[in-house]
């Protein structure tokens, strides 16, 4: 790495399944005013703009970047988009931490954004991501892709559909802290198991929600962020990597996780990551996948998934707290939700989090996944490592 | 947020045309499917791997392998699954089971629907499937086939509905 790197403010949206209160770029305003604030910044201390959206499919309409650029504060400075699927938010932070660490930027606000809310089924949208001549015609989209990987992860890891449901009623109890989070319902492991099955083995409560939203950070140079905040939240590791296995290709799966996870833990100087990091915002917009992260992760062994959801491993008065924010099962705006993990493990380590703060974190994890590897896509992988020191 | 202002909204709607280019090495794939009711993949004779649906390049040597064609055996196993029973829209009607294949002799797997099992009762179905069932591709009769994926379907090895 270059020149280091802190974070040194956040700023969201309320996060809902329609903001019919707001444009597009309202939204984006909303997110970027509230970061600036966040840090008494003003547009004078932003150098560049690093902006997120997804499929603009999802939103209907076409580059709505240019349409938000002003939004973004991005007027007489450098712009540009980035997309990465569900990675975009993550890819966002990266390029904005690329962009400090060449030493050629100060200070990079990264923003994100996306409405789900304006289409009536975003997987119809997320069919087209494969190749049309050779997989169109199989109905596949981003949920039975994730079932696929799930029916093959409760035969590898033995889990059962009532361990995806704790997992479940876990981050939806979370949500009810976050003040941002779409979905803030109360459930139960038989709610859950009730619930409609859309591709089996997830059910309706497996899920993420469809939501609006946009999220900003902004990332500073060392000097820079030891003055504009008074705890700054250092990228000490980051890692990510392109993945094109095809379901079924590899019994098991998930080993890119695993290898973008060693890659940012080494840069960071994570050994055993179940003694040094306090707090994750893992990317699991279906609750079988946090499962499966407690392995790719390194806090446990294979075997011991099971053991560790049974134990409450990943709750608010658990081991390691996975999302406190209630996670990407209780808010998905696309393009913006893997920023919101780095967002959210940035005010744990700045101990801003208040209801669903955790104590004493000095290193949390953030995660992110784009795409569907599937014929003619792929997915993209990202890990970043943030500290107090 | 005002509560007392009316919040509008107005409908938009896509509607657009492609046509998607194949491409040389999927059109011979295809072809092949449609005129001689067999599959055919690409191998990279460096890694050894055998490519299905067929790939120009060797995305791990980084060579072309577009003239190495293999044919495969029209068997292989499921290797991921799952029963859709919602209703997406523009997608098919439910329930069906969507698979991913690897047919025998080949590195890489194929998405399709898994067809010969009966889903009127979805309980006792999900207990016939899991990860490693053997299938067979059976193709439709010449004149039926159009050169597309669906011109073959995949069931289980062994049918005992
Ligand atoms: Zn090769």
């Amino acid at each position: 790495m270059g020149q280091r790197v802190g974070i040194v403010a956040t700023g969201q949206t309320r996060y809902r399944s329609k903001r019919k209160d707001c444009s597009a770029p309202d939204m984006v305003y909303e997110a970027t005013s509230r970061a600036l604030a966040d840090a008494a910044l003003t547009l004078k201390d932003i150098d560049a703009i690093i902006f997120g959206l997804a499929p603009e499919a999802l939103d209907g309409i076409n580059s709505m970047d240019k349409w938000c650029a002003d939004a973004a504060g991005a007027r007489n400075k450098p712009f540009m988009r980035v997309h990465t699927g569900g990675a975009t938010g993550s890819s966002v932070a990266n390029a904005a931490v690329y962009h400090v660490a060449s030493g050629m930027f100060d200070t990079v606000l990264a923003v994100a954004m996306e409405r789900v809310g304006e289409t009536p089924d975003a997987q119809t949208i997320l069919n087209r991501i494969y190749d049309p001549v050779v997989a169109s015609d199989f109905g596949l989209n981003i949920i039975n892709h994730v079932a696929m990987e799930t029916s093959r992860g409760m035969e590898a890891y033995g889990f059962t559909e009532e361990h995806m449901a704790m997992i479940s009623v876990k981050n939806h109890l979370n949500a009810f802290n976050n003040p941002y989070a779409h979905l803030q319902i109360n459930v139960s492991v038989e709610d859950v198991l009730k619930s409609p099955v859309v591709c089996w083995p997830l059910k309706l409560l497996d899920c993420c929600p469809r939501s609006d939203g946009a999220c900003a950070v902004v990332f500073a140079s060392e000097k820079k962020a030891k003055r504009m905040a008074p705890v700054p939240v250092w990228v000490n590791g980051m890692a990510a990597l392109t993945d094109i296995t095809v379901p079924g290709e590899i019994r098991g799966g998930q080993e890119q996780i695993r290898l973008t996870a060693a890659r940012a833990y080494q840069m960071a100087g994570i050994d055993h990551p179940r003694e040094q990091i306090q707090v994750v915002e893992c990317y699991a917009p279906f609750s079988s996948l946090e499962l499966m992260y407690y392995e790719t992760l390194g806090f446990c062994e294979r075997k011991d998934v099971v053991k560790l959801v049974e134990s409450g491993f990943g709750a608010m008065d658990g081991e390691v707290p996975f999302v406190p924010s209630g996670g990407v099962m209780c808010t998905n705006p696309i393009g913006a939700t893997a920023l919101i993990r780095i967002a959210e493990a940035a005010i744990q380590v700045m101990g801003k989090g208040e209801k669903r703060q955790v104590p004493d974190v000095t290193n949390a994890l953030a995660t992110g996944y784009g795409g569907s590897p599937g014929p003619g896509s792929a997915s993209f992988v990202t890990v970043m490592v943030l500290g107090k020191k | 947020m005002s509560d007392n202002i009316e919040l509008l909204s107005i409908p938009g709607k896509w509607d657009l045309t492609y046509n998607y280019t194949a491409g040389e090495t999927i059109s011979k794939f295809l072809i092949e499917i449609r005129d001689n009711a067999r599959i055919m993949a690409t191998k990279c004779n460096q890694c050894n791997r055998v490519i299905v649906p067929p790939r120009s390049y060797c995305e791990r040597c980084f060579i072309s392998i577009k003239d190495n064609w293999v044919e495969l055996e029209p068997t292989g196993t499921l290797e991921a699954y799952t029963i859709v029973t919602y209703k997406f829209e523009g997608l098919p009607d439910p329930p069906y089971i969507i698979g991913y294949f690897r047919l025998k002799g080949a590195d890489t797997t194929i998405p399709h629907f898994l067809t010969g099992i009966d889903l009127s009762d979805l309980e006792f179905a999900r207990k016939k499937i899991k990860v490693g069932l053997p299938v067979r591709l059976i193709f439709k009769n010449r004149g039926q086939r159009e050169g597309r994926m669906t011109d073959f379907r995949i069931e289980p090895l062994q049918h005992d509905r």
